[in-house]
């Protein structure tokens, strides 16, 4: 189903954003029920996103310089 | 719970606010006092003290139960548990506000708001440089 190179289905679309989706979901509701290593827990997953959006923003910076 | 007792006459001598909390602690051990509404106020009727408590474990200290205590002599009447959509309702509030789960977690919900702000705000700037050359293209004709 790839008629252009750059063409990506749905699942492939939606597959990392779902997972992160699951991540952050897990984290909210983990720092509301326990304490402790709920929260540690809670704060690793919703570092995902944070992390995924710093690592782009930080590619397309230094994609910028170079050409 | 306070609709029996809606023609009942009002007691001229209220028992002690001390006694009804004790009354509502001895039903319910372990748990701990939120607030006690008065008799006359919103929150309790005419004829009772309404003892609000709630549990001490991270889950159970976001939910109330009311205790209602007789005002005249400071004994138990009633007390019920919250419906469940209270039960959601109470366990959000910190989800809206961001205050639960320590200092990293509040950090971390600080970048995300930022990130969103961002995000809302790139959004209008596409919109706005979207519609600003379809503006000019249209003037010549």
């Amino acid at each position: 189903m790839t008629s252009t190179p750059r063409h990506r289905s749905f699942g492939q679309i939606f597959l990392i954003p779902a997972i992160m989706a699951l991540f952050v979901a897990f984290g909210l509701v983990s720092a509301l029920l326990g304490d402790g290593i709920w929260d540690a827990l809670s704060w690793f997953c919703l570092l995902v996103p944070v992390i995924a959006v710093a690592y782009y923003v930080g590619r397309r910076r230094s994609r910028r310089r170079t050409v | 719970m306070i609709a029996p007792w809606r023609n009942a006459p009002v007691p001229a001598k209220l028992a002690s606010a001390q006694q009804a909390m004790e009354t509502a602690l001895a039903y319910a051990p372990g748990m701990k006092v939120s607030s006690i509404a008065m008799p006359g106020s919103l929150f309790a009727g005419g004829h009772h003290y309404d003892v609000f408590l709630h549990g001490d474990t991270p889950l159970t200290s976001k939910l109330l139960m009311p205790v209602m205590i007789n005002a005249a002599d400071g004994s138990f009447t009633e007390s019920r548990e919250l419906p469940w959509y209270a039960k959601v309702l109470f366990l959000s509030k910190p989800l809206h506000f961001g205050d639960y789960g320590g200092m990293p977690l509040k950090i971390i919900w600080a970048v995300l708001d930022v990130i969103t702000l961002g995000v809302l705000g790139s959004g209008l700037y596409l919109w706005l440089a979207r519609r600003r050359p379809a503006r000019a293209l249209e003037r010549p004709r």
